[in-house]
């Protein structure tokens, strides 16, 4: 069976973020980048997949700039086997990601298309499912875990007050949730095999897709900056605090 | 209240002092709960007027002040004494906590003492800048408390110590008078550099209540290296290695040995991420200008270098630095949760360090077999925290009972092999002793000689360092 996992370059969870001056969007110049951390989780499950014997190959995909290929690599130091880059210049939005993921589906037919469910840097939780309606493919969304049951998949799902246990026939799309595994650090050895795997790179422009913005960024701010705190001497001035200003007495 | 505390109080806010006794005790004892003074008041002073003010009266009135900071002291240098004969009072630094201004031309920042370590970190970073001093206590301890104990910490190696990055420092002496040396400059030739004496002094030669720090420019990406060795030589030997090829590039070098590494799992849930061996080590590399592929030679560089690289894990993401770190920093922690160890921090010359270690190592065992090392540190700067535990709580009894014989060991092993035997931590109450037998006693009486002209009232932490 194969895998194809999803992965995309964002920046560091640990990073402060900020907004360029003329608010068009965050500073990306200078700041460290790493995969997606939903995507790590998607690596890191197909991965044990392959070790349990359920796949025989992961193929990690990445749609980006040049730099992208070094998200892939740490892919495939976690165990991937193959790599595609899909380059593009531009900041495609979710259903044109999609769009271009259907095409290597085409292309490469995986069983099995594991991906996070949205990326941290828009947060948008749209490009699986959008893939799904696409390729009319079964979905199973923010999964917590995924287990082979014959031909098809048992997922656990995380959903508002609990959690739901969905079978999805193959071929089918997975999106991560963050409990479902955690994703493994990269040895030294395993580094040195990535860099021998080879990585296909195709240009976007190639498939012929009509890849035009819907969506049109108008402005990016910062959140507001929350207000210091402030000491109270007593009782007495925190309940009138509580009264005067944070209104949640009477 | 005392007559003499209302009038050390007298120009005071009600908010720059408390006297209730929740306060005293929690200030008054030390992070690792050796040491556990009594003082009759904390003073938090909001100015340096308002220091000046009650210093000059505690002068006066022949009144130990012990000058405090985040009070992560690990030699119980910034508590009170058990026993005084004086009044006691503790001046805690918390309030003035100013940065003054960063200077991103010359790269220096002037910061009031009591700002919290970690603070100034983040507000650098957020300027792209990067503060040449992080410790594992960086979330409570203050840039005075630092200075005062020249705190080392895991960046020296790539920074240089805190006193080599010190541009300038204020400071109320014993007297109450003021000491100004804030100049922004790189160099000052004119004579005795008084500064130099206050860092380091450990509040007895006066009271620091500001610093200009050198700061430098922030990484452009950091990646942690995690691996493991089966003997300190082939550890040793690579890391100098490493430093030769990629000298100031290589912003931390730690130790982990076995027994440390196995006290972290264990007492903090920590998952086992490496293969088990006697040595780990933690190195971190920073790059600093648009090199490309930096990190891949790196890779390149360690399997090359390595002759088994399979227990080495290059971090991919800031989490997992984090992460990694964690296994270092959470030592110190990990100790506490034991009942009984003793704590040494000690350096080593780099050529002597295995040597010390087997000698040292085997003289402890033929005490006890149970009675094993924690030897983690900054071992790029020499530098050995070696703690002795039993791995039988039973015979934590016997431990304690042979603590001056082991001691003795260590210090006797350390001061042969050409060390010292407080790296970091300083001296305070914990180290008196070594401090008259292993400095020259030229050294010792001249220490004397500069207490008695800075303080001859004998106020600013009396019986620490030496007793007066
Ligand atoms: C978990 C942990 C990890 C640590 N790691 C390291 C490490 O890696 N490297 C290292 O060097 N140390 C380390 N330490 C020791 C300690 O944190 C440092 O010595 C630190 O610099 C002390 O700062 P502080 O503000 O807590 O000072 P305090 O403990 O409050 O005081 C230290 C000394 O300075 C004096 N003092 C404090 N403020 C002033 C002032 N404004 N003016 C004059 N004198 C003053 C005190 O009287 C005392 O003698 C660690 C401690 C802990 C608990």
């Amino acid at each position: 069976m194969k895998a194809l996992v999803c992965v995309k370059r964002v920046i560091d969870y640990n990073v402060k973020i900020r907004v360029k001056a003329d608010k068009t969007g965050v500073e990306t110049e200078n700041v460290k980048m790493s995969m997606n951390p939903f995507d790590e989780i998607a690596v890191e499950e197909a991965v044990k997949m392959k070790e349990k014997g359920i796949l025989n190959e992961i193929v990690v995909l990445s749609i980006g700039s040049e730099s992208s290929q070094e998200t892939i690599r740490s892919g495939l130091a976690m165990g991937g086997d193959r790599g595609i880059l899909v380059k593009t210049t531009s900041d495609l939005e979710p259903l044109n990601v999609a769009k271009v993921i259907s095409k290597i589906v085409e292309k490469e037919k995986p069983e099995i298309i594991i991906m996070g469910k949205q990326a941290i840097d828009d947060d948008s939780n749209q490009t699986g499912q959008m893939l799904a309606q696409i390729c009319n493919l079964s979905q199973a969304t923010f999964a917590s875990k995924v287990e082979k049951n014959g031909e098809k998949f048992d997922v656990t799902r995380e959903i508002d007050g609990g959690l739901e246990t969905i079978s999805v026939e193959l071929p089918c799309i997975i999106t991560t949730d963050l409990r479902l595994n955690e994703p493994r650090y990269a040895s030294l050895p395993n580094i040195m095999k990535a860099k021998q795997k080879k990585i296909e790179q195709i240009d976007v422009g190639s498939f012929g897709l009509n890849l035009e913005s819907r969506l049109e960024i108008i402005e990016v701010n910062d959140p507001p900056e929350r207000k210091p705190g402030i000491m109270v001497q007593d009782v007495e001035e925190l309940i009138g605090k509580l009264k005067s200003e944070a209104k949640v007495l009477s | 209240m005392n007559e003499q505390l209302t009038y050390l109080i007298q120009n005071l806010d009600q908010n720059e002092y408390s006297y209730e006794s929740e306060v005293i005790s929690n200030h008054s004892i030390d992070w690792r709960k050796n040491f556990n003074g009594n003082a009759s008041i904390v003073i938090f002073p909001k100015s340096v007027d308002k220091l000046v003010n009650v210093i000059k009266k505690c002068n006066e009135k022949k009144i130990s002040v012990i000058p405090q900071g985040g009070n992560t002291s690990l030699v119980g240098g910034s508590v009170p004494l058990e026993n005084s004969k004086m009044l006691q009072i503790i001046i805690n630094f918390k309030k003035l906590n100013k940065i003054i201004n960063l200077d991103p031309n010359s790269f220096s920042i002037q910061i009031e003492s009591g700002c919290i370590l970690e603070d100034i970190q983040h507000f650098l970073s957020k300027k792209n800048f990067y503060f040449p001093l992080s410790i594992g206590s960086r979330g409570n301890c203050q840039i005075g408390g630092n200075i005062s104990s020249h705190a080392g910490g895991t960046n020296v190696i790539k920074y240089g110590t805190l006193r080599s990055n010190i541009l300038g420092l204020e400071a109320v002496m014993a007297d109450g008078s003021f000491f100004s040396s804030m100049k922004n400059v790189r160099k000052d030739n004119t004579g005795y550099d008084l500064k130099q004496l206050l860092i380091g002094s450990e509040g007895t030669l006066g009271l620091i209540t500001a610093a200009n720090i050198r700061v430098f420019p922030k990484p452009l990406e950091t990646r942690v290296v995690f691996g493991t060795f089966s003997n300190i030589e082939d550890l040793l030997n690579f890391y100098s290695k490493i430093r030769i090829n990629y000298h100031d590039l290589l912003t931390s070098f730690e130790l982990v040995n076995s027994e440390a590494m196995e006290l972290v799992i264990q007492k903090n849930n920590k998952k086992r991420i490496l293969k088990k061996n006697n040595f780990y080590c933690l190195i971190e590399l920073s790059n600093f200008t648009h090199n490309v592929d930096f990190f891949g030679k790196i890779e390149d560089f360690f399997f090359e270098s390595l002759e088994d690289s399979e227990d080495f894990i290059f971090s991919k993401s800031y989490e997992e630095n984090k992460q990694l770190w964690d296994y270092r920093e959470l030592i110190p922690i990990a100790e506490t949760k034991l009942e009984f160890c003793i704590n040494h921090d000690i350096s080593i010359p780099l050529d002597k360090i295995s040597s010390f270690i087997k000698k040292t190592e085997k003289e402890i065992s033929l005490i006890d077999k149970c009675f094993r090392i924690i030897n983690f540190g900054h071992i790029g700067d020499n530098n050995l925290h070696y703690n002795i535990f039993s791995t039988d709580d039973k015979k934590n009894e016997k431990l304690k009972q042979k603590q001056s014989v082991i001691n003795k060991i260590i210090f006797e092993n350390v001061s042969n092999h050409g060390g010292s035997f407080s790296a970091e931590h300083g001296v305070g109450q914990l180290r008196i002793d070594e401090l008259k037998r292993y400095k020259t006693s030229f050294e010792v009486e001249q220490m004397r000689k500069i207490k008695k002209i800075f303080d001859p009232n004998n106020i600013l932490n009396p019986n620490k360092l030496f007793k007066n």
